[in-house]
């Protein structure tokens, strides 16, 4: 009987006892973590996808003479600025600096606002070029395929963290925010970034 | 809730982002470079990875966060490399599954 009362209390008093937080955060910043891990794990599938599809196709389009390098890296210019400024809205949320929260917020939506417009104007030419979802000038269906559906799922991400933002801005010009709040977005921008630092070297250098 | 405090000024993000744009600069570098794909492809994934750790480390604070929350956010890393890894070797050389080219 002793042993077990001495097992309840060593199991109590453990991380996962109850009534303390195993991974040392908050609720809502751990929910986005499952979410972004979730999320990752999609990507992953399209990542993995693509590859295969290179590792199987006989030839593949020379991506350098199909795109816009420049465009490009001006893209992930924005994208890799824009999450730096997030970084720093964190930072000053976090310090109760609310003025200097706000702006840094507007900035990273201006640059989010920066790069879908860039990506807007990349498909538009790639369609104008014959591009379609099952054919397209250059060979090999699946290039453009996998091109539509990668960049289009992270535009689709990059349009609702705009909105996110937005909506945390608009929170944190009022008053109504807090530095896990500012964080929470935070993360979610960031996972962003991370998933075009792949797609910019697997899809458009590789 | 975190045990370590964050940075307080943004010299650190500064910097980081610097670095970030090094390595895209780098990535470019490769990417244009004549060499064999699979130097290439190391090349690469060492860039990628190396900018990822930076933006999970500094960008999203990962480096305050405790170790069981850190290693949860490397799952999808484990299973991309599990999936490549397996599926591949059934893909390649299966005439079945070679793309025809239109």
């Amino acid at each position: 009987m002793e042993a077990t009362i001495s097992e309840q209390e060593r199991i109590l008093a453990s991380d996962w006892g109850g009534g303390k937080s195993p991974f040392g955060t908050t609720w809502g910043k751990f929910m986005m973590w499952v979410f972004i891990v979730s999320d990752a794990l999609t990507f992953v599938g399209f990542i993995m996808a693509y590859g295969i599809m290179r590792a199987v196709s006989p030839a593949w389009p020379d991506q350098t003479e199909v795109f816009n390098m420049g465009l490009i890296t001006f893209m992930t210019f924005a994208l890799i600025s824009s999450s730096a400024v997030m970084a720093m809205a964190v930072g000053a949320a976090q310090q109760g600096k609310q003025k200097d929260a706000v702006r840094f917020l507007l900035m990273t939506i201006v640059g989010g606002v920066i790069f879908l417009g860039s990506q807007v104007y990349e498909w538009s030419h790639f369609i104008s070029e014959g591009a379609r979802l099952d054919s397209n000038p250059w060979g090999v269906a699946q290039f453009s395929a996998i091109f539509f559906v990668m960049t289009g799922f992270h535009g689709f991400h990059v349009l609702t963290g705009i909105i996110f933002l937005v909506y945390t801005a608009m929170r944190a010009a009022t008053g109504h925010y807090s530095g896990d709040s500012v964080e929470i977005a935070g993360l979610y921008w960031h996972f962003i970034d991370v998933v075009w630092v792949f797609i910019f070297a697997f899809f458009y250098l590789l | 809730m975190s045990e370590v405090a964050h940075p307080t000024g943004y010299k650190v993000y500064y910097i980081t982002w610097g670095w970030l744009l090094v390595m895209t600069l780098l990535a470019l570098g490769v990417g244009a470079v004549d060499m064999p794909e699979g130097i290439k492809a190391t090349l690469l994934v060492g860039i990628t990875l190396a900018k990822v750790v930076l933006i999970g480390a500094i960008f999203m604070h990962l480096r305050f966060e405790k170790m069981n929350l850190v290693l949860i956010t490397f799952c999808p890393i484990v299973l991309a490399l599990i999936m490549f890894f397996f599926i591949t070797p059934d893909t390649v050389d299966t005439a079945t599954h070679i793309l025809l080219l239109r």
